[in-house]
């Protein structure tokens, strides 16, 4: 009985779909077709004036005006220059300090170098030539001690080492000087043909004078006077 | 191997032993609409699917064979839901124009272009009846002519029983009227209707039974009248 009324139902299920499936439906007019036609015609064109637009603007990257790169260009030389203004107009308490110390180490180098030099130990006397190398700003007081070092000191190779040291300072006429005047004062013939060298390395024209008077000498060894003539020929 | 209105007799029939099985999966299996692929899914891509690929690569020319393939199939499909003619092409009208400004959201991967375009179709749809509730506008129902060469008497027949099943069909929701249409719709699965209309497959199935329920007994009320 059940089965009968499902087979019924079933009938009807399937006969009202086939007419769902079959119910006439009218044609759509030309019109759609024509209006569907005007709307992709409105659309390719808009696309193309899209792409025209999209050659036109290679990429607001890259845009002088307003692209990002200019942007990042401006924003990156404001920051520079802002820490370069920065770096320069910011009173540094430090440095003006670090100056100071500097200075002062200087200052006592130069004091140390000065008592140094009166020590009797030549050991010691030699680390205050050192020293005295070491200033990066030579004073008078500095220069003096070093050609009376020249000059006087016992010590040959204290002498030695004050001949190499003013000749570092040949730069301050005070230094060349003392050591064309020491030319003469010299007895020891290492600092003699010591000076010879610096007075050629400096063509120091002023040594050949006093250079000549040694050579005249008697008292000088042949092989320093051989040696200082070939100095005087070649600065001549 | 039975055939399968007597498979659906003894499904049909074992409802009372089996109490999963219901009349409506019984109907729906005699339907045969699950025995359809069970999606576009992972399947080689569709000549459809290849020109909508087209259009939406900038090919908008394309679009016109799509169109000259769906205009009539939609142009039906709305029609069996409108139940109007001006509407329906105003509404396939409003379909082409979607997919030519949302071409660029179409993804083959995710479902064929018929799924795609029924659900625009779907959206358009749901658009046009909060138009009609906004207007506060009854469906109103097409008497349009359609002519015919048939014999005038088949001819009668026919269309008596068209206008009847349209009147039927107007006595039914627009949701209703939409599942039914789509579920006659060749192609679609169940599973390409549940994501049409963004729902669950056993949701669709049970509305489609529900609406052909209705169809009956809205039919039987007017033969009866």
């Amino acid at each position: 009985m059940r089965k009968q009324k499902d087979a019924k139902r079933l009938a009807e299920y399937e006969s009202l779909l086939r007419a769902v499936d079959e119910m006439e439906v009218p044609e759509p007019s030309a019109e759609m077709g024509q209006k569907f036609q005007a709307m992709l015609e409105e659309a390719k064109k808009a696309r193309f004036q899209e792409d025209r637009a999209t050659v036109r603007r290679p990429s607001p990257f890259f845009n002088l005006r307003f692209g990002l790169l200019p942007r990042l260009a401006v924003v990156l030389s404001l920051v520079v220059v802002g820490w370069f203004l920065g770096y320069q107009l910011t009173p540094r308490p430090e440095r003006a300090r670090i100056d100071l110390l500097a200075s002062e180490v200087q200052e006592m180098k130069r004091t140390v170098m000065l008592a140094m030099l009166e020590n009797s130990s030549a050991a010691e006397r030699m680390k205050a030539v050192q020293y005295a190398q070491d200033v990066t700003e030579p004073d008078e007081s500095v220069l003096d001690a070093l050609a009376r070092t020249v000059n006087d000191d016992p010590n040959v190779g204290v002498r030695l080492m004050a001949v190499n040291a003013l000749a570092h300072y040949a730069a301050y006429p005070q230094a060349r000087e003392a050591l064309i005047q020491s030319i003469v004062w010299q007895k020891s013939p290492l600092v003699q043909l010591a000076l010879a060298d610096v007075m050629l390395a400096l063509n120091e024209k002023r040594a050949v004078e006093p250079i000549r008077r040694i050579i005249a000498s008697p008292m000088v060894d042949d092989s320093v006077r051989s040696k200082l003539e070939t100095t005087v020929r070649e600065l001549l | 191997m039975l055939t399968r209105p007597a498979s659906f007799l003894v499904l049909a029939g074992t409802r009372h032993v089996f109490s999963t099985i219901t009349f409506s999966q019984a109907f729906l299996y005699y339907l045969g609409v699950d025995e359809r692929p069970i999606s576009s899914k992972g399947y080689a891509l569709s000549p459809d699917d290849e020109l909508m690929i087209r259009v939406k690569n900038g090919d908008l020319d394309k679009l016109a064979i799509l169109y000259e393939r769906y205009n009539r199939a939609l142009f039906g499909f709305f029609f069996k839901v409108t139940l109007n003619s001006q509407a329906s092409e105003d509404l396939v009208q409003t379909v082409f124009f979607k997919i030519i400004k949302y071409r660029n959201q179409y993804r083959a991967e995710e479902g064929s272009f018929v799924t795609w375009m029924f659900r625009i179709a779907h959206n358009a749809n749901i658009d046009h009846y909060h138009s009609l509730e906004r207007s506060r506008n009854e469906v109103r129902i097409d008497e349009t002519d359609v002519r015919s060469d048939e014999d005038p008497d088949d001819d009668f027949l026919k269309k008596e029983r068209s206008r009847r099943i349209k009147e039927a069909l107007g006595l039914l929701t627009g949701e209703q009227r939409e599942v039914l249409v789509l579920s006659r719709y060749q192609g679609l699965t169940y599973e390409e209707i549940a994501e049409i209309l963004r729902c669950r497959v056993g949701t669709v199935k049970a509305r489609v039974f529900r609406a052909t329920e209705k169809l009956r007994r809205v039919y039987r009320q007017l033969e009866e009248r």
